[in-house]
């Protein structure tokens, strides 16, 4: 496609208390640089993260290799992107068990889970590792806005015991930015919002009355940018900008409808200003922002903790007041090992639109997904016995057509999940000889 | 004490016997086996050391995860494919009246196992400082490559307290690598001095209806030397008063044996090989004692 002029990758639109950051469109490419490849798309990569562990009887695929027949129930949402995904089995993170240090598995799991190391069991002084997001970040995120983004969906604090001396800091957080300093998710989604397309911080209470008040999107504040950017692009290009947009425009819609519906119903705790009060809904809000921040390349490492580890959260939208956790002390009783697939279930829909979302966005020759890397998996397997073998890891995207999907991959016993965070790390351009407590990388990921 | 057993298992009877003494030792409550691997290229070689492991450990629970065992067998995989021996494909193919096999494993392929060094690695991040042995029935293969990993030698000098190798050559392999640990290697003179009977199988081992280090034993019949069973004893019991070590050349010292000793030290053979799987109790974890690790208990003497 040849267009008008040539854009930088950098190019954003900017209005009064607003920068918004363009996707790769066609005009970009003879000047693009971002994966350090000229014209080449940049790759992703996110791990999404759901806590006490998985219906593995539900989760694991019948035999190895391709998928044959129908997906295991738990999947059965990625059914429409079953070429997309790959299952790997009998990955363990040993540092999740307790070695001589007793009880705190939900602790200890979620302190591991990208980090490789043994958390220290203490709810005072906390120490873990560099999480492997965090590596990639500080290696090639400086070319981004945003080097990471840590989201997540519960409220949850960042102090005190949550897991039998275990500190809260390790249960409510994946990304570590080093031994000692988590990095907390960014769980209300006009927060996100005003991070991603405001000037830096979030808007002060007066600024953000008055926006309120003119109902105005920050689209309006950019209008002339926008006028002066469609002028310079070619009809392809044009298209792309107007669907970025009106992307942009939908996910102001839901945050002002969940802003209205908060400000009449009482949720019943305390909640920030915009988190929508359906569990899906604030899915929906924070995966499409983490979408856009992936299309405008705003960043390419995320992570995003579904709910905190060993959480209680009840799932009344899907008819189950029980708290998840004791659920998953299920004791093999049969009501409750159907709940605990039904909220497996429940996670997986919702994670199966975002996917679709990533999938349905072209990027060059390929689509956001896949240029992506995007892990799904929990800490623990079984959550009712508290195992850290065999952990259920689902990876999905291509990795900048790199990854082979559409099967079941199943590794020796207690091969370490660090050894896929490393094999992550070299698609993203990081290579590093040595992570956690990895004992070298996996193969049989390869396209070939 | 946690004890590491890497072998070539199927390579001499010596060393099934050797783990049979091992897990008589385990039923005694004087030691715990943490982890098992061979360093033989051989599937029936892990399989084999699951069917021993299973019928100490899984004889009474139904299976080998029950009971605090929780790690896989490690199996080396990147060396040259090893033929299957008697010792390995006797026992393994022994069959039921109604047909079924008479030793179930669960290893139909690699997958089934573990990579060896990574399993020991693991095994030993769960121990207590210097409450770990580790025992050498065979070549150093795999514990060269756990000096590999990072962290590994730090790792070793808390944990081990000692790494007790079956021949001086994989002992000065081992030293020259870097082992941190004290190292005692048995002297061959060791192994030829008690030998285990073949009569056993009549005498202790007849009371088994099935028992897989029997019937690796009834493969080739012999009395079969002990250097690899002494290796187990030493490392579980150094102060018996059997063994003598040398003085040290490098980080190494030689185990010997006094002679006067030596129908005591069969006795104890025979008695811990031919033991009855015993059901082990839970780990005991006494109360808390330090405010930043308040369930850790005190390191066992």
């Amino acid at each position: 496609m040849i267009t008008k002029k040539t854009l930088s990758r950098r190019t954003m639109l900017r209005g009064a208390g607003a920068a918004i950051a363009l996707p790769m469109f066609d005009a970009m490419a003879p000047a693009m640089n971002s994966s350090s490849i000229p014209g080449k798309a940049p790759i992703r990569m996110a791990f999404t993260y759901v806590p006490n562990g998985l219906d593995m009887r539900h989760w694991t695929p019948k035999q190895d290799g391709a998928f044959v027949g129908e997906l295991p129930k738990i999947l059965k949402p990625m059914e429409s992107m079953r070429q997309d995904m790959t299952i790997l089995s009998n990955l363990t993170q040993n540092n999740g068990r307790a070695l001589l240090d007793g009880a705190g598995d939900h602790g200890r799991c979620c302190g591991a889970y990208l980090t490789g190391v043994q958390p220290r069991k203490s709810f005072v002084d906390i120490k873990a590792g560099i999480s492997c997001d965090q590596i990639v970040a500080n290696q090639v995120g400086g070319q981004n806005r945003f080097p990471s983004l840590e989201v997540g969906l519960e409220d949850a604090r960042q102090a005190g015991d949550c897991d039998s001396g275990y500190s809260c800091a390790y249960t409510n957080n994946l990304a570590w930015r080093s031994e000692t300093q988590p990095l907390p998710p960014v769980l209300d989604p006009r927060a996100l919002f005003e991070r991603l397309f405001g000037k830096g911080a979030a808007l002060n209470p007066e600024e953000r009355a008055r926006q309120t008040k003119y109902r105005r999107s920050i689209l309006d504040f950019v209008t002339a940018d926008t006028r002066k950017l469609q002028g310079d692009l070619g009809p392809t290009d044009r298209r792309k900008l107007d669907e970025y947009l009106s992307s942009i425009r939908e996910i102001e819609r839901q945050l002002e409808k969940a802003e209205k519906d908060n400000a009449q119903v009482n949720p019943g705790m305390p909640k920030p200003y915009g988190v929508p009060a359906d569990f899906a809904e604030h899915f929906k809000l924070m995966t499409d922002m983490i979408t856009v921040a992936f299309q405008a390349d705003m960043s390419r490492v995320v992570t995003f903790l579904v709910t905190r580890e060993g959480t209680s959260r009840p799932y009344r939208e899907i008819g189950i007041p029980d708290g998840h956790h004791p659920l998953t002390h299920h004791q093999n009783k049969q009501e409750l090992l159907d709940k605990v697939t039904r909220i497996n279930e429940y996670h997986m829909v919702q994670f199966a639109k975002w996917m679709e979302k990533l999938k349905s966005i072209k990027e060059g020759d390929s689509t956001i997904l896949g240029n992506s890397m995007i892990v799904y998996g929990a800490g623990l397997s079984d959550g009712n016995r508290h195992t850290h073998e065999n952990l259920p890891v689902m990876i999905v995207g291509g990795g900048g057509n790199t990854i082979k999907g559409g099967r079941r991959i199943t590794y020796r016993k207690e091969t370490p999940i660090s050894n896929l965070y490393l094999s992550m790390m070299d698609r993203m351009g990081v290579r590093i000889e040595h992570f956690g407590d990895a004992t070298g990388r996996i193969d049989g990921l390869n396209l070939a | 004490m946690g004890v590491v057993f890497d072998s070539d298992m199927g390579s001499r009877v010596e060393t099934a016997l050797a783990l049979s003494v091992l897990y008589g030792l385990d039923g005694k409550n004087e030691c715990r086996v943490v982890s098992i691997s061979s360093s033989r290229t051989s599937l029936l070689s892990a399989a084999y050391c699951e069917v021993v492991g299973r019928f100490y450990a899984g004889a009474v629970s139904g299976a080998i995860f029950s009971i605090g065992r929780t790690l896989p067998v490690g199996l080396a995989a990147d060396g040259k494919i090893a033929g299957d021996t008697p010792i390995l494909t006797g026992p393994l193919s022994l069959k039921k009246p109604d047909g079924s096999p008479t030793y179930e494993h669960g290893i139909d392929e690699l997958i089934d196992t573990a990579e060896a060094h990574g399993l020991i690695r693991n095994a030993l991040t769960a121990q207590h400082d210097q409450n770990a042995a580790v025992v050498l029935a065979g070549p150093a293969t795999n514990l060269l490559k756990v000096l590999s990993l990072p962290g590994s030698k730090a790792l070793i000098t808390a944990k081990v307290k000692h790494l007790v190798c079956s021949t001086p050559l994989a002992a000065k392999e081992l030293e020259a690598a870097g082992w941190p640990s004290p190292i005692v290697a048995v002297s061959p003179s060791v192994g030829s001095a008690v030998l285990f009977p073949a009569a056993t199988l009549e005498k202790e081992f007849a009371a088994f209806p099935a028992h897989p280090v029997a019937d690796a034993f009834r493969v080739q019949p012999h009395d079969a030397p002990t250097g690899e069973l002494a290796a187990v004893l030493y490392a579980v019991r150094p102060a018996d008063k059997a063994f003598a070590l040398s003085e040290s050349v490098g980080k190494i010292r030689q185990l010997l044996l006094e002679t006067a000793d030596k129908e005591r030290l069969l006795a104890a053979y025979i008695e811990l090989a031919t033991a009855k799987p015993v059901v082990r109790q839970p780990r005991f974890r006494p109360p808390a004692v330090d405010a930043k690790k308040p369930d850790v208990p005190p390191a066992k003497p």
